[in-house]
């Protein structure tokens, strides 16, 4: 994260408004919280990142703050409900909200949402290298750097399983995904081909062959960070 | 109609049954009387006329008494007109007190009469006779001699049970046929009666008494009153059963605020205690029970609304992708606590199913909560969304111990029902498979239980995709 990204927090409970605040704040965002509709509805949306809205607070009603702070901007909004039943999200999320989390939630899951929710769009035009750590790929000039040294060649099967796997860094793809992508279905066969062209791709990776990760009952991932031993 | 018929031949069948042997017996009485009445006639007609001089003839010339054939020659005398009940005598024979006559035309005397006369005055009896029915009469006229006792032979009229039944049954015919005809009115209220209570139990319009004041008319306010009693209970029970479910939603509200905190302290506290074995392990228990309490609130709440039934206006499109994603990130803290590795893959875009949102991801949820909650430190759990031709497959597989045949056939029909849920699997792995079950059944969607080559459980959850919402 460049900057500190801005969070609102809309929370009327003071326990979980603080621990929320401390939550986000040790993750590195700055969050300004407001612990009732009224005050909250002086906010102007446009000035954050994120809004992070509990549906049931004094004051004006949750939804209807989303429905303002929606007329205002299109900054995401993420609800928090302690509700099981679905009526409140199906309204909120037909109002413009972007996500929920269900209370009881972990620290962690917040924080996972909050990332997503604030992940940037890829900027990256097609054809520009692609930079994972360790990692470049110029799918241009079809060549792979790891560690600023161009690795022996990649046949076209492996260049074509890494841009694959490149497109989504961080998230397991099936290996019936990869063969339908990299692998000519008529003439190289199916899954088990593939597990011996990931193999030769992470040899011909060298130190960062790991981050071409097996994942159990998945497929496999590209790292966007080298595992540390 | 089946019932309109039902009640008028009841009506007809109930007279026929009560009339029927009344007039039996009402007939056979009848003709008793008859023929008793007629012998008594006949009796006094002969003692009346064997009292002019012709018993003395008798005693005079028995052997010849009464004449050729047995018959009286009759002296011309004013007759009143023969009257029906006064049969005419055809024969007269004079017996002795033996009942032997002298008269050698005179047959002899009937073995049954002489039964029935016995020592008595007189007796009668009735015979059939190729040439006609016959009322054979002996009385005495004296204690001995040569006509102690007289037979007369008269002719008697046919009167059987049967003619004297007809009438009567003439009669309760056409009454039967009368109240049949008249009992329509009543067949046609008591038709419309049940037409209107039935509609009224589809909704398709109220139940209006009929305002006769006879059984009917009351019949049928009985029914309306009943009706609208049942209506205001049913409003009541349904308040009532508002009333628990707005309970239900606020108290898992108010735990699942806490909850939230508790959790987020918990988690401090692990990350505060760093590698200090013994008290940062108590802590993680601690973090596996609070997250096992609150998944057992959401599958109680789960099954609140399970039982209270689907209501379709929650339905919406529920895109497959961020959900998966969702019940990863709730389980995933766990996993890595318990070092079973947690992974997810879908397609970059994932599909879209219509369904209950909350539902749906806690059925998700239960499949990996188990699947996490029964591996060993260095196992795996995968969530793996695949669609194809318009259908997804959602597994979660594990490479845990597994269960066996037994168990296995067992997870797939558990099905929620409250009572059993709540009694039987106090440790909630019931509850939430059960759920998950009868959220699956609920969409329509397959849920089927497996073990993989490699061992371990696998569970998959198959069912139609829709037009994403874009």
């Amino acid at each position: 994260m460049s900057e500190r990204d801005a969070i609102l927090l809309v929370e009327d409970d003071e326990a979980l408004g603080a621990q929320i605040v401390e939550q986000l704040e040790d993750a590195g965002y700055a969050v300004s919280w407001r612990k009732d509709g009224d005050a909250a509805a002086r906010e102007d949306p446009a000035a954050f990142r994120l809004l992070i809205l509990d549906l049931m607070l004094p004051g004006t009603y949750g939804l209807d703050l989303l429905k303002r702070y929606r007329r205002a901007s299109d900054v995401p909004v993420m609800i928090l409900s302690a509700r099981q039943d679905t009526a409140d999200k199906v309204r909120a999320l037909e109002l413009g909200a972007d996500d929920y989390l269900t209370k009881p939630f972990w620290p962690q899951e917040l924080r996972a949402r909050v990332s997503a929710r604030l992940r940037r769009p890829d900027i990256r035009r097609e054809g520009d290298p692609i930079a994972l750590d360790a990692i470049t790929i110029d799918p241009v000039k079809r060549q792979v750097l790891v560690d600023g040294e161009v690795t022996p060649e990649l046949t076209k099967v492996e260049l074509d399983l890494l841009l694959t796997l490149a497109k989504r860094p961080g998230s397991a793809m099936t290996r019936a995904a990869l063969v339908e992508a990299a692998l000519d279905p008529e003439r190289m066969g199916g899954e088990r081909t593939l597990d011996v062209h990931v193999s030769r791709l992470r040899k011909k990776l060298g130190r960062a062959g790991k981050q071409v990760a097996t994942v159990w009952g998945i497929g496999y991932r590209l790292d966007e960070t080298t595992p540390t031993p | 109609m089946r019932a309109s018929r039902g009640i008028r031949a009841r009506f007809a069948w109930t007279r026929v049954l009560l009339v029927v042997p009344f007039a039996v017996f009402f007939s056979m009485a009848q003709t008793a009387l008859r023929e008793r009445v007629l012998a008594e006639g006949l009796a006094e007609g002969v003692r009346g006329r064997l009292s002019e001089g012709r018993l003395e003839r008798c005693e005079a010339f028995p052997e010849l008494w009464p004449g050729p054939g047995g018959r009286i020659r009759r002296r011309a005398r004013r007759r009143p007109p023969r009257r029906v009940d006064r049969p005419g005598v055809e024969r007269f024979f004079a017996y002795g007190a033996d009942l032997v006559s002298a008269n050698p035309e005179a047959p002899p005397f009937p073995e049954e009469l002489r039964e029935r006369l016995g020592a008595g005055e007189e007796a009668s009896m009735l015979v059939d006779r190729p040439e006609g029915r016959q009322r054979l009469l002996a009385f005495r006229t004296a204690d001995d001699g040569p006509c102690a006792v007289v037979l007369v032979e008269a002719r008697a009229p046919r009167s059987g049970l049967l003619p004297a039944l007809v009438p009567t049954l003439a009669v309760t015919l056409v009454v039967i046929a009368i109240a049949f005809f008249a009992a329509g009115p009543i067949v046609r209220r008591l038709r419309r009666l049940t037409a209107d209570v039935r509609a009224a139990r589809r909704g398709e319009a109220p139940l209006v008494p009929d305002a006769r004041r006879d059984e009917i008319g009351e019949l049928s306010r009985a029914f309306a009153e009943d009706r609208a009693a049942l209506a205001a209970r049913m409003e009541e029970l349904e308040q009532r059963d508002a009333a628990l479910t707005a309970y239900i939603a606020n108290t898992t509200h108010d735990v699942m605020l806490p909850l939230t905190v508790l959790q987020g302290h918990l988690v401090a506290l692990r990350a505060r205690l760093g590698a200090q074995a013994g008290d940062a392990r108590t802590v993680e228990l601690a973090l596996e029970e609070s997250h096992y309490l609150a998944s057992l609130v959401r599958n109680l709440s789960a099954a609140a609304r399970l039982d209270a039934g689907l209501p379709e206006t929650e339905r919406r499109p529920v895109e497959l992708g961020p959900l998966i994603e969702r019940v990863a990130a709730r389980h995933a803290p766990i996993a890595a606590q318990r070092d079973v590795e947690l992974t997810h893959a879908a397609p970059s875009a994932a599909g879209t199913v219509r369904g209950d949102l909350t539902l749906l991801e806690q059925a998700v949820s239960n499949l990996v909560h188990n699947a996490v909650r029964y591996n060993e430190a260095g196992g795996h759990v995968a969530v793996l969304l695949e669609t194809e031709d318009g259908a997804f497959t959602l597994t979660v597989v594990d490479d845990g111990p597994g269960v066996d045949d037994d168990a296995l056939a067992r997870m797939a029909q558990r099905r929620f029902r409250s009572d059993e849920a709540r009694s039987r699997h106090p440790s909630g792995l019931g509850l939430g498979l059960a759920i998950t079950n009868d959220v699956a059944e609920r969409h329509g969607f397959a849920l089927r239980f497996d073990r993989p080559a490699e061992g371990g459980l696998r569970a998959r959850l198959t069912g139609p995709l829709v037009e994403g919402p874009g």
